[in-house]
């Protein structure tokens, strides 16, 4: 059987296709990771602007000053001494002095004494509010969720009336008790760059790869003529068929750890590591996320719930590859599958959105299934959207594995 | 050992390829002998069970050959018309691969490629990648991959293609010494070969056995349908328009006419011995004129 997966692999490695995509796809990666490095810019106390590693270390330094956890007490001291610095007279800008920063500071006294809290202000008000967040929930107004979701003005006219009986708000008032205050603050843009990237790279890049990698498994066993040799030989409808799967498998798992390890070895490298122990909710992006996860902790879900997502795509791919005449016809439906549930389709139905959340490509962006809670009502129990992606996921490969194993045994040469 | 064909019948939509075929094979040669479209490659796909049959069944030793399954195809060695390989793969590469399938051991898969490569006259071409080999180079790895188990029943459809007459003689050689205790079918449009190697040859028609037996037996059924004469190109031309010429030769003014036909063709014509091309063109070819009169010459 491992000769058998050895072969498979082989063949798969030998294909041009996969020697270019891997390369371009490689070099691709590292082109945006470096140039992302080389474009980072940020301004100093000094109104220097810094690029690259120097604005980098210079924003970690910044930052790490304010890391900890701020009690209430704490919280209120803080944001005092920020107001102190906003309203001391020395500092602000006359009417027609012209400025280049959003508070009511001259451009000096914002960079020299202001801008180093802007990150640590937004999360303390947020964490200040949080408890107002959670009493609202209960009492089943869902207004800032809705707004949160909202990407449009239309999302935001069927926002039910307050209903501490609504299910859902009874669901996140739940979740949002068991988020972790005082919010342990850090320096995470490492992680946030990281786990952004790598789903966008996982769901538009590495699939990519893999069902164009992986569509001719099949297919081209049919359209080269050699299935008609492969299917008479002893093991050519049992163990070849097993190795073909656990190759495709194999090459995916190789891809998306390769893929992995560049991210977080470079994002590791670059930002270094410090946040792994900060509440998502530090981040930007998931500021009134209901999950209670640390960053590392998404980082492990974006890697898990990813990995299962591109497992599932491998199925379906292997499967409409053994129901294919060629790699060419394969790739037209794959193409559709993986991408076509980019396009929002809520204006025309929330059910057919709901349901193409569900999709690989959507499974696969795990950042953006943690920002806020997506709930699918099933017979009365509310699934969040990362328990709905994991029990699709594996429904999914459950059935077309061996779907696939079935359609290219049962294949017959014809024509 | 025995493998029978019964009643087998293959239809694609209201096409029959394959049309109540029965048939009982036993350790022996046999060549298929049919037009383009009679239906011998659909019957070795449903011989080599990768095709399945609409009616009818196939069995070996009186099982199902479907469900003998692995069994089964640990028996069959099979080289389809259109032979699939990986450009990529060397010579070596290939045959090791299909060892694996065909469930030999590493040490044994190794020794029966190298021989099998030396049989075939590729063994100094091993590390060579397919893609660089012509087409009768392919056609040899084709049927060496076919030989790997020791196959006990072993299908070729159209072995000979592309191999050159050197190599069809090699081929012919091989087939002969590697079929003793086995059931070997073959098809090919090269007749000659069919008459060299076969013990029996099946003529197939319309998907259906029209006749069956060795070559000799089979001659004889054409053996009063065969004519010669000499001619002027101008009768030459008449004739051709109204018989199957299987055979013309130009000499002078004259030309000489092999024809197949029932009756008499012209008055001087005489009788002669068929061969197993008479009897293809008898039972294959259709009466149309003969473009080749013009252009065969020998002088």
């Amino acid at each position: 059987m491992i000769t058998l997966i050895k072969y498979e692999l082989t063949k798969l490695f030998r294909r041009r296709t996969t020697k270019v995509l891997l390369i371009a796809s490689f070099a691709l990666c590292l082109i945006l990771l470096v140039g992302s490095l080389l474009t980072f810019e940020i301004t100093d106390s000094n109104m220097n602007i810094r690029r690259g590693m120097s604005a980098i270390e210079y924003d970690r330094t910044t930052q790490k000053q304010f890391a900890g956890e701020y009690s209430t007490k704490e919280a209120t001291a803080l944001l005092a001494k920020i107001e102190a610095v906003n309203n001391n007279p020395q500092y602000k800008r006359t009417e027609n002095q012209p400025a280049n920063n959003p508070s009511p500071l001259t451009d000096e006294a914002y960079y020299k004494y202001l801008k180093k809290y802007d990150p640590v202000w937004t999360i303390i008000n947020y964490q200040q509010a949080f408890p107002e967040l959670i009493t609202e929930v209960e009492r089943g107004d869902l207004f800032q969720i809705y707004q949160q979701k909202a990407k449009s003005l239309d999302d935001m006219k069927n926002i039910p009336a307050p209903d501490p009986n609504n299910p859902v708000a009874q669901k996140l008032t739940a979740m949002y008790k068991n988020v972790k205050i005082p919010f342990h603050i850090d320096y995470i843009e490492g992680w946030n760059k990281l786990i952004y990237g790598f789903s966008q790279i996982l769901a538009l890049l590495i699939s990519a790869i893999v069902i164009i990698c992986l569509s001719p498994m099949f297919s081209d066993e049919y359209s080269t003529g050699a299935a008609a040799i492969l299917l008479t030989t002893k093991h050519g409808k049992n163990k070849l068929i097993k190795a073909k799967i656990a190759a495709a498998f194999a090459f995916n798992t190789s891809v998306f750890l390769i893929f992995a390890l560049l991210y977080t070895a470079f994002y590791g490298l670059t930002y270094g590591f410090s946040g792994a122990a900060s509440n998502i909710q530090t981040s930007a992006d998931f500021l009134i996320s209901p999950y209670n996860l640390t960053m590392s902790e998404l980082f492990l879900r974006v890697l898990g719930i990813g990995y299962l997502g591109l497992m599932c795509l491998t199925a379906i791919t292997l499967f409409i590859s053994s129901k294919s005449r060629n790699a060419y016809t394969a790739l037209i439906p794959l193409a559709a599958i993986l991408f076509l549930p980019l396009i929002d389709f809520s204006g025309i139905s929330k059910v057919l959105q709901k349901i193409l959340l569900l999709f690989p490509i959507h499974v696969m962006r795990v950042s953006e299934i943690y920002p806020m809670a997506n709930f699918y009502n099933i017979f009365g129990l509310l699934f969040d959207q990362a328990s709905m992606a994991i029990i699709i996921s594996v429904l999914l490969i459950i059935v077309f594995v061996p779907l696939s194993y079935r359609a290219f045994k049962s294949y017959q040469e014809q024509g | 050992m025995e493998l029978s064909i019964n009643n087998v019948t293959r239809q694609y939509g209201n096409k029959i390829a394959v049309d109540n075929f029965s048939a009982t094979l036993t350790s022996g040669v046999y060549g298929l002998l049919g037009a383009n479209g009679a239906g011998k490659t659909t019957l070795m796909r449903l011989v080599c069970d990768i095709l399945k049959p609409s009616a009818g069944e196939i069995t070996y030793g009186g099982v199902n050959v479907t469900e003998l399954g692995e069994d089964y195809r640990d028996l069959l060695g099979y080289l389809p018309q259109q032979f699939g390989y990986y450009p990529d793969f060397s010579a070596y590469d290939y045959m090791m691969y299909l060892a694996s399938l065909k469930g030999l051991d590493h040490s044994a898969a190794r020794k029966k490629t190298l021989e099998l490569l030396e049989t075939i006259g590729l063994l100094n071409e091993k590390k060579n990648k397919i893609k660089t080999f012509s087409g009768g180079m392919r056609q040899r790895l084709g049927i060496a991959q076919a030989m790997l188990n020791d196959p006990k029943i072993l299908v070729l459809d159209e072995p000979t293609a592309g191999l050159d007459p050197k190599e069809r003689v090699n081929f012919r050689n091989l087939i002969s010494s590697f079929s003793q205790d086995r059931i070997i079918i073959l098809s090919t449009h090269i007749v000659s070969d069919v008459e060299y190697i076969a013990d029996e040859i099946m003529m197939m028609k319309s998907g259906q056995l029209l006749s069956r037996g060795n070559a000799q037996s089979i001659i004889k059924t054409v053996e009063h349908s065969v004519w010669e004469v000499t001619v002027s190109a101008e009768a030459a031309e008449k004739i051709n328009a109204k018989f199957i010429i299987s055979n013309l030769k130009h000499s002078d003014d004259y030309v000489t006419l092999r024809i197949v036909a029932e009756n008499k063709p012209h008055e001087q014509a005489v009788n002669v011995r068929p061969n197993l091309e008479d009897l293809y063109l008898y039972y294959f070819q259709e009466v149309e004129p003969n473009d080749n009169i013009n252009q065969i010459r020998v002088d």
